[in-house]
């Protein structure tokens, strides 16, 4: 419907509009990770838990990254300060997203902190852990590593 | 007194209701918006010696005792 | 579950394009909050790493001074907790309470215009609360003969009271030491299932307690429904032996050393997370008690139906049974650098008592370490049905009485604050005091004679100061 001039004058300005407006309703776009397995965390600064998740998140996105581990944090405080405060000694090299006001978050309708959703190398949500618990994690990197020896479609 | 015990009755089965109901629609904050529960100080009994202390002393001075419950509230993690 | 797929087209993947960019890239976060610095801020040094999903210890001391105006009771408790928490939500809480009592306590009878003389026993040399005549403004006296006898060895203790003064009981000393344990985990589909004891001993009382509780948690953690069993069985040795209720005050050893009274209840609760701001339990109590509640050394005054004085004085005697409920609804909201509590608590019971306790409190968080918290409290009870000021000599006694003000109808506020410090991230040090006064009529219509001159009020004022120390550790 628009001639291509138009198409990329509407492009940039949305790309500026963007820039410019408040981040409303942040969104999460996983084409990228087509192919891959992604372990889409819900974390907060607040949550204790979190706070024995990423040193374990750490450990697997590098033993597992090569085999197309993602790992995506997706914080939810609505103060970045606090985030940054725990992100400063936890972060580690994980990938991290901001959902202040929990866009992201209302999509997938979990009930526990922290969350994580393991979605599979076709696109397909397949687990989901609700909360850390020391001692289960041979059980999560199990449902990770079962994703992982599954083929992409 | 007959009046006091309807009013009870009264709260105690609304009590059992609203419990009973409890799940049957979602209600309140989303989990990730448990931030303000997860301070300290938002726990029901968040100095449980200065609460046992009241306690005590009303308990010694009044005809009246007790009425707390114990659990609930806070970050609702794991 | 299913993802949310974007619609296609070039203006569509451009867009989720870009705000995905944005969001993995530092931009500014936009909500423009005014949240004040948060209380327990995580510092380097004192990560704030305490919650569910971590094992860690906390340890509670405090120190609880109670002092009441006009001489009368005085008490120093120190109190220790010590809770230790799993990493899978299991904790056992262990806890231990000493008290140390004395002073004077009114006696129940009814000031006079005249002296008035008590008597009561003796207690002998060698135990820790021994009267000599220089304590307490008692005087140990001979005890009259018994009919047969022709002397008395006994000996009982003797104090008098001025005319136109409450009648208080000036050698009241006691000690008292409590423990308690308790643990309490998940199991199953329970969210948290457990169980306590507790015992406690003084000088003329035991009692014994233990508890099985269990919650449940619905709707995301934000329903939480809860049930608390509770028992107790209290053991009452006073010092000279148990009165018979409604017989005549004297220095004798009773022949019956114990009573007993067990204690059967629950507590039913609901507790509910209303917003992100606001927290709310609603409790329902139910308890019965069977056995000896009368207070042994308490007495009521007998008054000549004309003029009011004094002709004799009888041990108060209550009823055996005791059944009551209460309703306790709690409310806390958060708001940016404050706490805000307030609470109701409604209670009634088969003795006619019932009462209502409005409580209130706002934490204010300053700075990056302090806060302060004024509170206050008001509370109402009416009389219980066998409450009497006083008896009157050509009135048949009724089955039970008592004149102890604790029974009897007046209104209570206590005001206060309370100022705590965070030590480090992980220790908290605070101090409070609070003004206690109980107000009643000391004038009811039913005085007779001097009486009307008189105050028959013995309410309570009282200063309780409190030190406290917090502290967790991994």
């Amino acid at each position: 419907m628009f001639p291509g001039r138009r198409r990329r004058l509407i492009a940039a300005l949305l790309l500026i509009l963007s820039a410019i407006a408040p981040a409303h309703a942040a969104s999460l776009d996983l084409t990228p990770y087509r192919g891959k397995v992604v372990y889409l965390d819900f974390w907060a600064s607040w949550c204790t838990p979190c706070h024995l998740s990423f040193p374990w998140m750490n450990e697997i996105q590098a033993s597992y990254g090569a085999e197309g581990l993602v790992i995506l944090a997706v914080n939810l405080d609505r103060d970045r300060a606090k985030a940054d405060e725990f992100l400063a000694t936890d972060r580690g090299q994980l990938n991290i997203l901001y959902d202040p006001k929990g866009d992201i978050a209302r999509q997938f309708n979990f009930k526990d902190m922290p969350t994580a959703i393991l979605i599979g190398r076709d696109g397909k949500a397949r687990f989901v852990h609700s909360g850390f618990e020391i001692g289960k994690e041979n059980a999560y990197l199990a449902d990770v590593v079962s994703l992982l020896h599954q083929k992409a479609p | 007194m007959k009046i006091r015990l309807r009013v009870i009755n009264g709260a105690l089965a609304a009590l059992v209701a609203a419990a009973a109901c409890a799940s049957c629609t979602a209600s309140g904050p989303r989990p990730w918006e448990r931030d303000l529960m997860a301070r300290p100080e938002m726990q029901l009994v968040p100095y449980p010696l200065q609460t046992a202390a009241d306690e005590h002393v009303y308990f010694s001075k009044e005809a009246s005792s007790g009425g707390r419950g114990f659990a609930g509230g806070g970050c609702g993690c794991n | 579950m299913q993802l949310k797929r974007r619609k296609a087209g070039r203006v569509g993947r451009a867009i989720s394009a870009v705000s995905a960019t944005l969001l993995i890239a530092t931009a500014a976060s936009c909500e423009n909050s005014a949240v004040a610095q948060d209380f327990y801020g995580l510092d380097k040094a004192g990560r704030d790493n305490f919650g569910p999903g971590i094992a860690y210890t906390e340890f509670d001391g405090a120190l609880l001074i109670y002092q009441e105006a006009g001489g009368r009771v005085q008490a120093i408790e120190p109190t220790a907790n010590l809770a230790i928490h799993g990493a899978r939500g299991q904790q056992l809480t262990l806890g231990a309470v000493a008290d140390a009592v004395s002073g004077a306590t009114p006696n129940g009878a009814v000031p006079s215009d005249r002296t008035q003389t008590f008597v009561t026993p003796l207690k002998p040399q060698g135990s820790s609360t021994t009267v000599t005549s220089a304590s307490g403004g008692s005087t140990v006296i001979q005890l009259p003969p018994t009919p047969g006898q022709l002397a008395s060895a006994a000996l009982g203790r003797q104090y008098t009271t001025a005319p136109n003064t409450l009648p208080m009981d000036k050698g009241f000393r006691d000690h008292r030491a409590a423990l308690t344990a308790g643990w309490s985990q998940p199991l199953g589909w329970v969210s948290e299932i457990g169980g306590g004891a507790g015992f406690s001993r003084e000088e003329d009382y035991q009692s014994i307690t233990a508890n099985v509780r269990a919650a449940k948690n619905f709707n995301s953690d934000n329903t939480t429904i809860s049930l608390d069993l509770n028992g107790e069985f209290d053991s009452s040795f006073p010092f000279g032996g148990v009165p018979t209720g409604l017989t005549a005050m004297n220095a004798q050893f009773k022949p019956v050393t114990t009573r007993h009274k067990t204690q059967l209840g629950f507590v039913l609760g609901l507790t509910e997370v209303m917003t992100r701001n606001w927290l709310m339990a609603l409790n329902y109590s139910y308890d019965s008690q069977k056995g000896y509640q009368t207070d042994p050394y308490r007495v009521i005054s007998v008054v000549d139906p004309t003029s009011g004085e004094p002709t004799s004085t009888l041990y108060e005697n209550r009823p055996e049974q005791r059944k009551s409920q209460s309703l306790f609804w709690d409310n806390k909201v958060a708001f940016g650098p404050t706490v805000t509590e307030l609470s109701y608590r409604y209670f009634t019971d088969n003795w006619g008592i019932s009462s209502h306790t409005v409580e209130a409190s706002e934490r204010i968080n300053l700075a990056k370490a302090w806060y302060i918290e004024p509170n206050v409290r008001f509370y109402h009870q009416n009389a219980a049905n066998f409450y009497r000021a006083f008896l009157v000599s050509n009135v048949a006694f009724p089955a039970y009485a008592s004149s102890d003000t604790r029974l009897s109808r007046f209104d209570a506020i206590t005001y206060g604050a309370k100022i705590g410090f965070r030590v480090s991230g992980r220790s908290e040090l605070y101090v409070r005091a609070d003004y206690y006064t109980q107000s009643g009529d000391g004038h009811p219509a039913n005085a007779i004679g001097q009486l009307r001159n008189q105050d028959l009020f013995a309410g309570t004022k009282a200063a309780i100061v409190q030190v406290g120390y917090q502290w967790k550790f991994h």
